[in-house]
């Protein structure tokens, strides 16, 4: 049976802005059937965003939802999570949101493994400013800041989120769209920080510049550059050469940080005289 | 001789800093500053500015490499729009209370809730406290000018302070006018190279931004205040030697239109006093004396020329295009100041306001009829029934506008 997206849809906030080719809308929908899968009770679970153009996606989806400032979306979900660990919390970001602006609380967020799963829109760009070149532009590529090439290297969100600590990490792209939604489901079933970099494209601003072809072209470049972390591992150097890994790089169960504050809380209360 | 362009309030912002000669131009995408970043970084990859661009990972760090670069010695030029401003705030103390002359060029936006992007004055507002020289422009021409003569300024060495030279959010940042761009030898001669006194030297080791105690702190404040207590004269001579270097007629501090006569006056700055203009055309056709005043500088404030020049209306109308929430009149900020400055004359205009311009909207030609009907009302009686008025609100009989229309 067809996957039933008006249940989560809120039909008055569209049509959205995304442009056509723009990937956002089959990470989005990714999400969507990834929380389907994980069980999420719809009036539990929070997505929350900074902004940008991935950002604008809470606002379409009908759950508990909270579209703040530009790189901030972490802080105010570990507001939402520590005021109510029950609550199932999301986060959606692109890469300039979740790696420039806001990279201080995305490598924060990892370090303290708090219970939330956060999605990386990874369009390699600015998307909603006009194509400036963003943590995530790789070496080389032209941005509309950078019409010779970008002399920055690129943060790669893998090894970011693992070295901060964070005990989920995975990464898929919009051309795989069944492990992404494996991978999102897997990262809200994980107790602690998950990380999917999500790879998507932005035909707009960064695909027409590197003429890297239509929105669905720049799908199929994704098909031939990426192999799967298992795979590669029978492979020799030469094939994963400039290859992009995807797969599940990271799942350790490590204490979580709402459970470990509330332990604080237990141990010292009655010390202290409080209630119990 | 000046060549004449076709220049948006960005573009005109863009070919200033380059005719200024700035040498570090740091950078961080918001609309509808995004246009001057834009241009910039277009004019340093193609050779035709010689400067480093430095594209920060958010205002903020955006903020602190433009404070770094004017401390080692750079003419440094930055700028950003709305919550972008805001993100900033940390850094504005310490450009100007370390008294480093960088620019920060602002085309204003609206602050968030909800995610707006429409020209408002109230992003920069809320940093007009921190000793920053700041003015709104009213055409691409001005943006232009602005830029060079800001930078004069801010450089004088009895002043070495910031500038935010703003501009509104696209109706200047965006709609194109005519600039007349002056030979680089008329700003050459007009603007020496920036020359900081003590910079960052690995040859002459200078301390900046020491840690101090707490009975330093005023006697480093009255310096900051006292170099804008030196910005009036100086701000009267780098604009009268700009008007005569690049044949322009700028007012120093206060722009008048139609004031001789004037009973009344509305009272705004920036881009929304052309509407204001045609609008005094309307009325006097309709023999209503009503006069514009536009201030130049909103930092300084120009407390004495509205003493001098202002007490002889009967009434002034502030166009408030900022949010004062809670404030002493209820509604915007050029309230409070131009009352301020009128205190002390024996004889004062009535003064009220209007809310108009907010998240992005457009102050038509009617809200200022309507205005008009309060503030001759209020000529004619010497009183305010209100402090704040909202257009579109709360001033009654949209009947009155028609009427005075052609
Ligand atoms: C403090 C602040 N600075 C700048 C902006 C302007 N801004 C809006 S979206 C955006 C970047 C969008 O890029 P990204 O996060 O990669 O998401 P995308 O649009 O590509 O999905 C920026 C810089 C802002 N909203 N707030």
């Amino acid at each position: 049976m067809a996957f039933d997206y008006a249940r989560y849809i809120r039909p008055g906030k569209l049509p959205h802005i995304w442009c056509p080719g723009c990937a956002h809308g089959i990470v989005m929908k990714a999400i969507l059937r990834a929380i389907d899968r994980a069980g999420l009770d719809k009036d539990r679970t929070v997505v929350v965003s900074g902004i940008g153009c991935a950002s604008r996606m809470p606002g379409y989806v009908d759950f508990n939802t909270l579209h703040t400032t530009h790189g901030r979306a972490l802080g105010f979900a570990t507001g939402v999570k520590m005021a109510d660990p029950g609550l199932s919390v999301l986060v959606v970001a692109g890469d300039g949101d979740a790696l420039a602006i806001g990279g201080n609380h995305f490598i924060h967020a990892c370090r303290r493994n708090i219970d939330i799963t956060l999605v990386v829109f990874n369009n390699s760009i600015y998307g909603m400013t006009g194509g400036q070149f963003s943590p995530a532009t790789p070496h080389g590529m032209l941005a509309s800041t950078t019409p010779y090439g970008n002399p920055d290297y690129a943060f790669d969100v893998v090894q970011l989120a693992m070295g901060a600590g964070a005990t989920f990490v995975s990464r898929s792209t919009a051309y795989h769209v069944l492990p992404l939604e494996k991978q999102i489901a897997e990262g809200i079933g994980h107790k602690g920080f998950a990380v999917i970099d999500a790879l998507c494209t932005c035909p707009t601003t960064f695909g027409r510049r590197n003429k890297l072809g239509s929105g669905a072209e720049m799908l199929l470049w994704f098909k031939d550059h990426t192999i799967g972390l298992k795979a590669s591992e029978n492979l020799p150097p030469e094939k994963r050469e400039g290859k992009i890994l995807t797969g599940v790089f990271r799942k350790e169960v490590k204490p979580e940080y709402c459970e470990e504050y509330g332990k604080i809380i237990e141990k010292v209360r009655p010390a202290r005289g409080g209630r119990e | 001789m000046a060549k004449e362009y076709f220049y948006s309030g960005c573009a005109a912002a863009a070919y200033g800093a380059k005719a200024a000669r700035v040498e570090v131009i740091t950078s961080y995408p918001i609309r509808p500053y995004t246009g001057i970043m834009m241009e910039l970084s277009k004019l340093v990859a193609n050779g035709d500015l010689d400067a480093e661009f430095v594209h920060g990972e958010g205002e903020h760090a955006q903020m602190s490499v433009t404070l770094g670069a004017s401390a080692s010695g750079a003419r440094a030029y930055t700028g950003t729009s709305g919550v972008g401003v805001a993100y900033g705030m940390e850094v504005y103390s310490p450009t100007a209370g370390g008294r480093y002359p960088c620019q920060c060029a602002i085309a204003d936006r609206a602050l968030d809730p909800p995610g707006d992007f429409g020209s408002e004055h109230t992003d920069v507002m809320s940093a007009r406290d921190q000793g920053y020289i700041m003015g709104w422009a009213e055409s691409p021409q001005e943006v232009f000018d602005n830029t060079i003569m800001f930078y004069r300024i801010g450089e004088d060495q009895d002043v070495m302070l910031p500038q935010f030279c703003c501009q509104d959010g696209y109706f200047v940042s965006h709609i194109p006018g005519k600039v007349p761009v002056p030979e680089q030898s008329q700003v050459d001669e007009y603007l020496p190279p920036y020359n900081h006194p003590h910079p960052l030297d690995p040859h002459r080791p200078t301390l900046h931004g020491p840690q101090i105690f707490p009975d330093q702190g005023a006697a480093i404040d009255i310096q900051r205040a006292g170099a804008h207590a030196n910005l009036p004269k100086v701000i009267e001579k780098c604009v009268k030697e700009y008007n005569e270097v690049m044949g322009r007629n700028y007012a120093p501090m206060l722009d008048e239109y139609m004031t001789d006569d004037a009973e009344f006056v509305f009272f705004l700055q920036g881009g929304h006093a052309k509407t204001a203009r045609y609008a005094v055309n309307h009325l006097r056709k309709k023999g209503v004396k009503a006069g514009m005043v536009r201030p130049r500088f909103t930092r300084p404030f120009p407390s004495d020329e509205i003493a001098e020049r202002c007490g002889k209306f009967k009434a002034i109308g502030t166009i408030e295009t900022s949010t004062s929430y809670g404030g002493a009149m209820r509604g915007g900020n050029l309230i409070h100041e131009v009352r301020a400055s009128l205190y002390d004359l024996d004889k004062r205009p009535a003064v009220t306001s209007m809310m108009a311009g907010l998240g992005g909207e457009v102050v038509t030609l009617d809200m200022f009829f309507q205005y008009a009907e309060v503030l001759a009302k209020a000529a004619k009686t010497g009183q305010v029934d209100q402090w704040v008025y909202w257009a579109g609100f709360d001033i009654a009989g949209w009947e009155g506008a028609r009427r005075l229309q052609f």
